[in-house]
Parts: C-alpha cells; sequence; structure tokens
C-alpha cells in the first residue's frame, strides 16, 4: 500500500521532451499519440513565449494523467475499466474498456488519448515494456506501472536530464516527493476542482 | 495553479490533430522475418550515442527478436552521467526510417536532380574504384577529396592517405570564436572550456555568450542548475529570449554580431577600475612581454622575447628564473621605443567606452557597468561560449580572442570556478588521444590546398569527392554556390543512411549502417565525461546497408591495397588502447566488455580543470595577450568591427533589413534528426521564427506561407510568431531537409565569405552563416 505519486520543479524544466519521447518508447505510445505532452503557457505554438518584446515569460509544463486520489474519471467509468490500484496509481483495464470515453470528458486536464484508429507503430513492431493496446480503447499515463511494480523509476523520472523530477510515496513523509512537496509549497493543477492529484508542481 | 481548463481543451486538440503523421511505410522486402511468439529472443547491447551534439551518451540497447526494443541511459560509473536525451530516444524510430537508402545507387538523371535507380555493391564499388584509380593516375591523390560530417564514427581516413587524397574532417561550423581563443590560450579545436561543467558549482558569476546551454547540451542541465542553487549568478547575454534565457538570473539582449564590442567594454572596465590580477598576468601571460614601436612586432634579442626586469634594471628573456617583469610602462631599445603588451592594450582598449559600446551593442551603459563589475569582482567567473550564436560570424575570431583576454586580466583561466570557451562539448577533461592505424610510410594524404569552405569558391584541383553524410548542405553556406561547383567534378560519392540533401548530388550512393547497426562485435572508441567507450553491435546491418568500416575495406580491395587495413574495427580499437597515455592504463577491449563498453578514465574524481599549473598550449607556454600571427591584418589586439554583411551601415541593409541565423535547437544535432518522425510529433516543419513587429509591418499573420530571400537564393517556409526574437533578425533552426521546406532551402541565402583572416588561424576561417542579410515577404498562395 502507497501513495504513489511525482513532483515536477517547473524552475528546472527546460522543456526539453525527452520525459515525452522517454514514455513514448517506455510505453508503446502509437504515432500521433503522447502521454506525456510539454505545454507552453505563452501561444498554441510550441516553445512559445508569454509577452512583448523584452519583457517576456516562458515556462513549461509537462503534463500526463495526474493520478487523482479523487478521480473523476474513475468515478465515470461505467464498466469499472477505469481503477485506482492499491498503491495508487490510476490504471486501466483495456479488455474492459468499451470506449465510449466518459472518463476523456470528465477529467479536468484532458490526458487521456484514445485510439481512433488502428494503432500505428514506427517503427512496426513493439518497443518498450507495454503491450500494445487494441483500437478503440483509452489509454494514457500509467505510472509506467511495468517499472514502477518492480521498484524501479517512472521512465520519464529516469531519463528527464535536468533533474526535474523526483517520484516516490506521498503516504512515506520521508520520502523525497513528500519533502519537497512540504519544502517547497508543492501545486496541485487546478486544486479547486477537489480531484487531489498526486503529480506536484513546484515553482 | 493558473492555467485554464480551455488551454488543455486546446492542446488537447492539436495533441489530436497530429494523427495525420504519417503512415507506417509498406513493410520492406529486407527486413528480417522473424516470428515473435515462437522465438522470443532478447538481447542486451551497450553503445554510445555520436551526433555530433557534444555529447556521447552511452546506451543500454534491448534488442527482442532482431529488433531494437529500448533505448535506456547505460549505468556509468559515474551515476551522474546515465543520461539521454529526445534525439537518443527518438533513434529508436530513426533505425527504421523508411527515409533510409537500402541499396546502392546509381544515378540516371541530371547530377543535383535526385534520379536514380539500384545497383549492386559490387558495381557500386568496382565503378568507384575505377574512376578515383583514373583519377589518381591522371591528376594526382590530391584530385580527390574526402570530407566526413558530424557523427561519422569511421572517418575514411586510411583510404585518403592510400590515395594520396585531400581530407578534413573539420570545417567551418560553430568555430569562429575558437580560432581566437586559440591565439589566446591554445585552445583546442572548437575550444572547449578549459574547466569542465561540472566545476561550475565553484562560479559565483557565469556569463553565457550567446549560448543556448540548454538546449544544445540538455545532458549537461543539471549542472547549470546545481550552480544556479548553489549561488552562482547567471547572466545570459543574448539577442534572443532562449530557452536558456529563460532560466537564467539577468538577460543582456545586444544587437546582433555586436558582441566584441561589449566585451571590449568590459576590458575597458577592468582597466579603469584596476580590477585586474597584476601579479596572475605577470606570471602567466604575455602582459610584460615588448611591442616595438616600428613594426609592431614583440620585442626579442636573439629568438628570446624579453621583458624589463625589475630586479636587474634590464631586459631578460620572459622565462629568466628570478626576475620581477614590469608589468607596465614605456622602454627603449637601440633606439625603439617600446611598450609593455598591458600599456598598450589598455590603450587600445581606452575608446572603447560603455558609453561607445552602448551605441553599437545597444545595451545601457550601466547594464555594461554593472556587468563589468559582476564578472570583474564578484568572482570566480565562468565565461561560455558556444554551439553557434556569436561563433558564425565574420568577425569571429576577435570575439574569442577578446573574451579569453578579459578572463586572462580578471585571473579567471586555471582556476577553480573560472573558465573560458567553449560550454557545450564533453571533451574536456581527462583525455587520451588515440593514433590512427599505422600505415606504411609511402602512404601519405595530400596537404589540404585551401579549407573546405573555399573549394565552390577558388580554383583548385579536386576532381572527385567522397562524402560521408550530409556534409554539403550542413556545412557549405550559399547553397546555390555549392550545387554549382557539384555540377563541375567529375565524380561524387556519397555515403549515408538517409535520403538527405546531399545525397541529391552523388553520382554514386552508397548506404551506410546506423551507428546501431553493424557486421562486427565491436565498432568504435570515444572519450566523453572522463569515461571510455565502446560501441557494441546492436542489430545486424538492415537492408543491404554496410558500415563505413566495412565499406572502406571493400574500396580499398577494389584498389588492392586492402592488406594495409585492419581487419576488424576491434583490430583497430585494441591498437589504439595501446596508447601509452596514463588516462588509459590498464583499459583494453576486454575490460571495456566487461564494465558493459564503459570504463572510468584512470582520472581523478573531482572536475577537470585545465591550466592550473598556469602552462599554456601556446609558443610561449603563456597566455598570449597580443597576437604576431595577426599582426599582417593589424589585428595583434581584438578589436570590434561592424559585421561584415548584417549591418545597418551596409548599404544592402535598405534592400534586405533583417539578420538572418540558423540557430541550434535541442531538436536536431545540426541535420541529424530532421527525420526523425518522433520529433516531427513535436515539430513537424521549419518555421521562420519572426518578432510579431516585424511581421506586422509585412503584413504577415502567424502561420502565412512566406518566403526568405536575398541575392544568393531564397526558401519558403511557415511564418510563426515568436515574441523571443528580437526586432530586426530573424531566425530558422538549422539543420532541416530542403524536403521539409515549402520551396528551396535555408543554405540558398547564407553568406559563404571567408576573412582573410582566418586562414592563419588554426582552424581556418569560419563560415558567417548568422552574418546574413535578407528580407521576407508574403509568398503567393500561401
Ligand atoms: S524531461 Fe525534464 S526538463 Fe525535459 S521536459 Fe520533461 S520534465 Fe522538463
Ligand atoms: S488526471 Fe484525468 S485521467 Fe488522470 S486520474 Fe485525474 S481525472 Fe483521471
Ligand atoms: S510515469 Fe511513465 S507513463 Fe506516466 S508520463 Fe511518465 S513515463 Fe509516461
Ligand atoms: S543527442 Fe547527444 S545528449 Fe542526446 S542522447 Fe545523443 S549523445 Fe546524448
Amino acid at each position: 500500500m502507497a501513495k504513489l505519486g511525482m513532483t515536477i520543479d517547473l524552475k528546472r524544466c527546460m522543456g526539453c521532451h525527452t520525459c515525452e519521447l522517454g514514455c513514448k518508447m517506455q510505453n508503446n505510445v502509437p504515432m500521433g499519440m503522447l502521454w506525456n505532452r510539454i505545454l507552453t503557457d505563452g501561444g498554441e505554438d510550441v516553445d512559445t513565449a508569454r509577452g512583448e518584446f523584452p519583457n517576456l515569460h516562458k515556462s513549461w509544463l509537462p503534463l500526463a494523467c495526474l493520478h487523482c486520489e479523487n478521480a473523476p474519471c474513475v468515478k465515470v467509468c461505467p464498466v469499472g475499466a477505469t481503477f485506482r490500484d492499491k498503491d495508487g496509481r490510476v490504471l486501466i483495464d483495456y479488455a474492459r474498456c468499451i470506449g465510449c470515453r466518459y472518463c476523456m470528458a470528465s477529467c479536468p486536464y484532458n490526458v487521456r488519448v484514445f485510439n481512433w484508429q488502428k494503432p500505428v507503430r514506427e517503427p512496426g513492431h513493439s518497443y518498450g515494456d507495454a503491450a500494445p493496446r487494441p483500437k478503440g480503447v483509452m489509454e494514457k499515463c500509467t505510472l509506467c506501472v511495468e517499472r514502477t511494480s518492480k521498484g524501479q523509476e517512472p521512465r520519464c523520472v529516469e531519463v528527464c536530464p535536468a533533474k526535474a523530477r523526483k517520484f516516490g510515496d506521498l503516504d512515506d513523509p520521508n520520502s523525497e516527493v513528500s519533502k519537497a512537496v512540504r519544502e517547497r509549497g508543492g501545486e496541485q493543477l487546478l486544486a479547486e476542482k477537489g480531484t487531489k492529484p498526486q503529480i506536484y508542481y513546484l515553482r | 495553479m493558473g492555467l485554464s481548463r480551455r488551454t488543455f481543451i486546446k492542446t488537447g486538440l492539436a495533441g489530436a490533430a497530429l494523427g495525420a503523421c504519417g503512415a507506417l511505410p509498406p513493410v520492406s522486402k529486407w527486413l528480417r522475418q522473424t516470428d515473435a511468439a515462437a522465438d522470443p529472443q532478447e538481447k542486451v547491447a551497450y553503445t554510445y550515442h555520436p551526433p555530433n551534439c557534444g555529447g556521447r551518451c552511452s546506451f543500454k540497447c534491448t534488442v527482442k527478436d532482431g529488433k531494437l526494443v529500448k533505448i535506456e541511459p547505460n549505468e556509468w560509473p559515474d551515476k551522474r552521467h546515465s543520461l539521454i536525451c529526445l534525439r537518443g530516444l527518438s533513434e529508436l524510430e530513426r533505425v527504421y526510417s523508411p527515409d533510409r537508402i537500402k541499396t546502392p545507387l546509381k544515378r540516371v538523371g541530371e547530377r543535383g536532380e535526385g534520379k536514380f535507380v539500384p545497383i549492386s555493391w559490387d558495381e557500386a564499388l568496382t565503378t568507384v574504384a575505377n574512376k578515383l584509380k583514373e583519377l589518381k593516375d591522371k591528376h594526382g591523390g590530391k584530385s580527390i577529396y574526402l570530407k566526413a560530417s558530424s557523427g561519422v564514427e569511421h572517418p575514411m581516413f586510411s583510404l585518403a592517405t592510400m590515395l594520396g587524397a585531400q581530407f578534413t574532417n573539420h570545417a567551418g561550423i560553430d568555430i569562429g570564436l575558437s580560432g581566437g581563443l586559440h591565439q589566446v590560450t591554445g585552445a583546442g579545436l572548437f575550444g572547449p572550456m578549459n574547466n569542465e561543467v561540472t566545476d561550475w558549482v565553484n562560479a559565483k558569476t557565469i556569463l553565457l555568450l550567446g549560448n543556448n546551454f540548454l538546449e544544445t547540451s540538455m545532458t549537461d542541465a543539471q549542472f547549470f542548475y546545481d550552480a544556479k542553487e548553489a549561488g552562482a549568478k547567471i547572466i545570459a547575454i543574448d539577442p534572443a529570449y532562449s530557452t536558456t534565457v529563460t532560466r537564467c538570473d539577468q538577460w543582456i539582449s545586444l544587437r546582433p554580431g555586436t558582441d566584441t564590442a561589449l566585451i571590449m567594454a568590459l576590458i575597458n572596465q577592468v582597466f579603469a577600475n584596476k580590477w585586474y590580477h597584476e601579479d596572475y598576468l605577470r606570471k602567466n601571460s604575455t602582459a610584460p612581454f615588448l611591442i616595438r614601436a616600428d613594426d609592431k612586432k614583440l620585442f626579442k634579442a636573439g629568438d628570446k622575447y624579453q621583458v624589463w626586469d625589475k630586479n636587474s634594471g634590464s631586459f631578460q628573456p620572459y622565462d629568466a628564473p628570478g626576475i620581477h617583469a614590469e608589468l607596465d610602462g614605456d622602454f627603449s631599445a637601440d633606439g625603439v621605443k617600446l611598450q609593455t603588451v598591458f600599456a598598450a592594450l589598455r590603450e587600445h582598449a581606452k575608446d572603447c567606452t560603455p558609453a561607445w559600446a552602448a551605441k553599437i551593442t545597444e545595451v545601457s551603459e550601466q547594464v555594461i557597468k554593472d556587468l563589468a563589475k559582476q564578472y570583474a569582482t564578484a568572482g570566480p567567473a565562468v565565461l561560455a561560449w558556444g554551439w553557434g550564436g556569436p561563433d558564425k560570424w565574420y568577425h569571429a575570431d576577435s570575439l574569442g580572442r577578446a573574451g579569453g583576454i578579459l578572463a586572462a586580466l580578471t585571473g579567471n583561466i586555471g582556476r577553480v570556478g573560472g573558465g573560458v570557451g567553449a560550454a557545450n562539448h564533453h571533451l574536456p577533461g581527462y583525455f587520451a588521444p588515440f593514433k590512427g592505424w599505422p600505415l606504411p610510410k609511402e602512404f601519405r594524404p595530400a596537404k589540404p590546398e585551401m579549407p573546405a569552405t573555399d573549394f565552390p569558391q577558388k580554383p583548385n584541383s579536386v576532381r572527385a569527392v567522397i562524402i560521408q553524410g550530409n556534409t554539403l548542405n550542413q556545412w557549405l553556406a550559399n547553397a546555390n554556390q555549392t550545387a554549382a561547383w557539384l555540377k563541375k567534378l567529375d565524380l561524387v560519392v556519397v555515403v549515408d543512411i538517409f535520403h538527405n540533401d546531399t545525397v541529391k548530388y552523388a553520382d554514386l550512393v552508397l548506404p551506410t549502417c546506423t551507428n546501431f547497426e553493424m557486421e562486427y562485435d565491436y565498432y568504435n572508441l570515444q572519450i566523453r565525461r572522463n569515461h571510455i567507450m565502446t560501441m557494441q553491435k546492436v542489430i545486424d546491418p538492415l537492408f543491404e546497408s554496410k558500415t563505413d568500416f566495412q565499406i572502406e575495406k571493400e574500396l580499398a580491395a577494389k584498389l588492392g591495397l586492402a592488406q594495409y587495413l585492419p581487419k576488424t574495427p576491434g583490430d583497430l580499437i585494441s591498437a589504439r588502447l595501446k596508447d601509452p597515455a596514463p588516462p588509459l592504463k590498464g583499459i583494453t577491449l576486454e575490460t571495456l566488455k566487461a564494465n558493459r563498453c564503459i570504463q572510468r578514465l584512470n582520472a581523478p574524481m573531482e572536475p577537470y580543470r585545465g591550466n592550473m599549473n598556469q602552462v599554456y598550449n601556446t609558443p610561449t607556454k603563456k597566455i598570449q595577450l597580443y597576437s604576431e600571427v595577426l599582426l599582417p591584418f593589424g589585428a595583434g589586439f581584438p578589436a570590434y568591427e561592424e559585421p561584415q554583411e548584417a549591418s545597418p551601415q551596409n548599404p544592402l541593409f535598405k534592400k534586405y533589413p533583417l539578420q538572418f541565423s540558423q540557430a541550434h535547437t535541442r531538436y536536431r544535432a545540426h541535420s541529424s534528426f530532421s527525420n526523425a518522425r518522433w520529433i516531427l510529433q513535436i515539430i513537424k516543419e521549419p518555421k521562420v521564427e519572426m518578432n510579431p513587429k516585424d511581421a506586422q509591418k509585412r503584413g504577415l499573420k502567424n502561420g502565412d506561407l512566406v518566403e526568405v530571400f536575398n541575392d544568393r537564393g531564397k526558401f519558403q517556409a511557415r511564418y510563426q510568431a515568436t515574441p523571443e526574437m528580437r526586432p530586426g533578425s530573424i531566425r530558422v533552426s538549422e539543420g532541416w531537409w530542403s524536403k521539409y521546406f515549402a520551396a528551396g532551402n535555408l543554405q540558398n541565402v547564407t553568406n559563404s565569405a571567408n576573412n582573410p583572416r582566418g586562414y592563419p588561424l588554426s582552424h581556418g576561417p569560419v563560415i558567417p552563416f548568422n552574418d546574413t542579410l535578407v528580407e521576407v515577404k508574403k509568398a503567393g498562395g500561401g
């Protein structure tokens, strides 16, 4: 039993997309889909700053499923395909998923992706550790369940060259993540929604 | 947190639109048939990643059923370096790219038209060998020119030597400052920082000069943040608001191409406020050397430079023991007036006041004064540049020299937490030079007639080129000039993995492997970050590709020369490891194999700091503040000069008022990864990045198709509203292949002028890619 979570230090994040592609590789994510995206708050194009020269601001927001403790996606799933496991990961049982996309509509963070067509992989073979998902199911960040169940860090944490990400058990007050949340004042995204994300941002 | 739900939905939709990223290529007949269910074979191999990003990350690769399925950072003996970036990860897709050249090809249309038919290896190699033999017999070996590009692990140097051909393996990219710094400190190619980046944590001030560290050196980012968290003030000098600027404590935006004026003003302030380190300069630099008033040369007696020794009241050789060299003052000998280098430099910099520099750089006087004080007095201080930016300007050598001089005046070379040079190279540190394969003495390469950048511009003997990689497009400016040269040649052979822009001009194309494929168990060695790595075979060569090693060997066989080459790359590795350099002691191919292909060199764990003994790789072994080499060009000391092309003082400016730069980004390493489909999901085409104010004047809206043009040529791409860009300058990130542009190629417009002063410099003239003026207009049908 644990409450697995992560902190992402936005002072360190430099929008390098390494975690994005690390996630893709690890989880066999098809083309055109990304479980983990790097947003910029300045505009629609990637890496756009806010403001006018020279008064500019730019910061990146890596965003994947936030593994909400009080997850709306779990509540609305009519077949129980989306569930919170004993270690606090929000997972999807792909065999049960009927592709109704209620969860997608209910997620305030828009982090779930749907296999509209037969998933296309480039290269054409399966890669990483996660099993391929069929057409017509929802998928998203699993907190790298294949790795974290074995005691390894999620791939995005392992590969972040800025060391902006930390992973651990939020129930353990001595874990790195608990300490960071305490000391740096970890923020939850759209806290007012009451979803209680287990991914905290440090600013 | 203040992000609206709308933001998420918007990005979500943008994400969904990515679905059109392109379909899987038809299963190629060359891909090995495997039955995953019947025989799931899994193995692990270790290798490193060699594109020229400056790093060489070590990887653990998982192969399943003969296919690469996972790339992870290898466990380095020094934990901090178990790293990878998005480019390394994207190799998983790139290896299997539909852009791979699958068989040898022969040109059928006009040269440059890009029409080819597949041929056999035997036909290809026989044709190339016969032609080379013919050219060598008729015109001598120097009529053949070999060039290996960025990221090529096995340059065919032995073949070039045996043919007596011209061979160069470096040229004008990102060397502008390095050539200048070499004059001062003796820094090597690319002028790496003399202190490793791991030492930045000991710095109090870090000045990044046109250096987008967090994009070009992502795998060193932790050291940047560690330094910042330890309290260093990090200041970015950059015309544009770069990724790195976003994470710095201060940003100084200056007019592009004027960095030398800024540094000269800092030197001026160091003198004005007596912030220089007298004793350090006396002992470690040529500051007390004496400049003759008549010919401006340094004063010598016999062949020894002289200084004025205060102890004996006489001229003494600069390296005589027990002297106290006078730093300042005027002297005379045999009726010739003499002045110390120190005094002459002070005089030289006297007019370079902050007010003077403010006019040129458009940085306020106060900011310059504060910067000078911070750098000179809140040390130790790092002055770091590299990979693009101010490097790619016609007068860049002066900036490298001025930077070296500034660091020397303030005692920041050979000091814990100090340093000067290119920050992006992971080379400095405990290092061992590897020797090449020993060939019989009768074989000798031809001396290169001119820097490679001149071949398209000046008469020369070259009639055939053999190019490994996308060299011609990536590393020569003014592409139309390059194309005209190529059309005149007798033979163009391109050895590469992908159908990139250089391949288009080939008569014969030889498909090589990616660095993950090979016929051999081990392929090559590299030293980075004080570790030595070897490259293990991950998968078999795909399609009909062969390694560069194999191609060189088979070509040599056709020429009757194969017996002189190593039988396998393993032989070459073992020969290289026999080097007596102490860092290599006890390291063999066997020990490397036993250590996941990576070992720490015999080197202390603390950060490497160069020149701590205050011995420099210069003729005097001291920091050289004055350059006799550049004296014939009137440049004994560096001085600010207006950019050669991109200056408002240039009459061309009226017609083409925008400065154009090609910057490195995290998405490519030169032109590698232009076709990486995983990365193309993030950024799918080149963009003309321009400040919206400039765009407005031209009636452009974000996303419009625009044409960038000048008298040299033009290209088309989409405009991206980029408030980060300084008004008056535009940018297209480097390395994109033509096929990603709506029309043309960014090198069609770039400046290829060579500064005459560049020739005597150690790395030759820099190509002033960024010293380019253009205009932008809306393209028809956009
Ligand atoms: S890998 Fe790290 S620095 Fe890069 S985008 Fe992800 S969180 Fe940010
Ligand atoms: S972020 Fe969205 S998908 Fe993830 S647990 Fe919360 S509601 Fe569900
Ligand atoms: S935890 Fe794993 S699945 Fe989730 S974003 Fe990171 S890499 Fe992807
Ligand atoms: S591109 Fe450079 S930094 Fe990135 S993984 Fe390769 S070697 Fe490392």
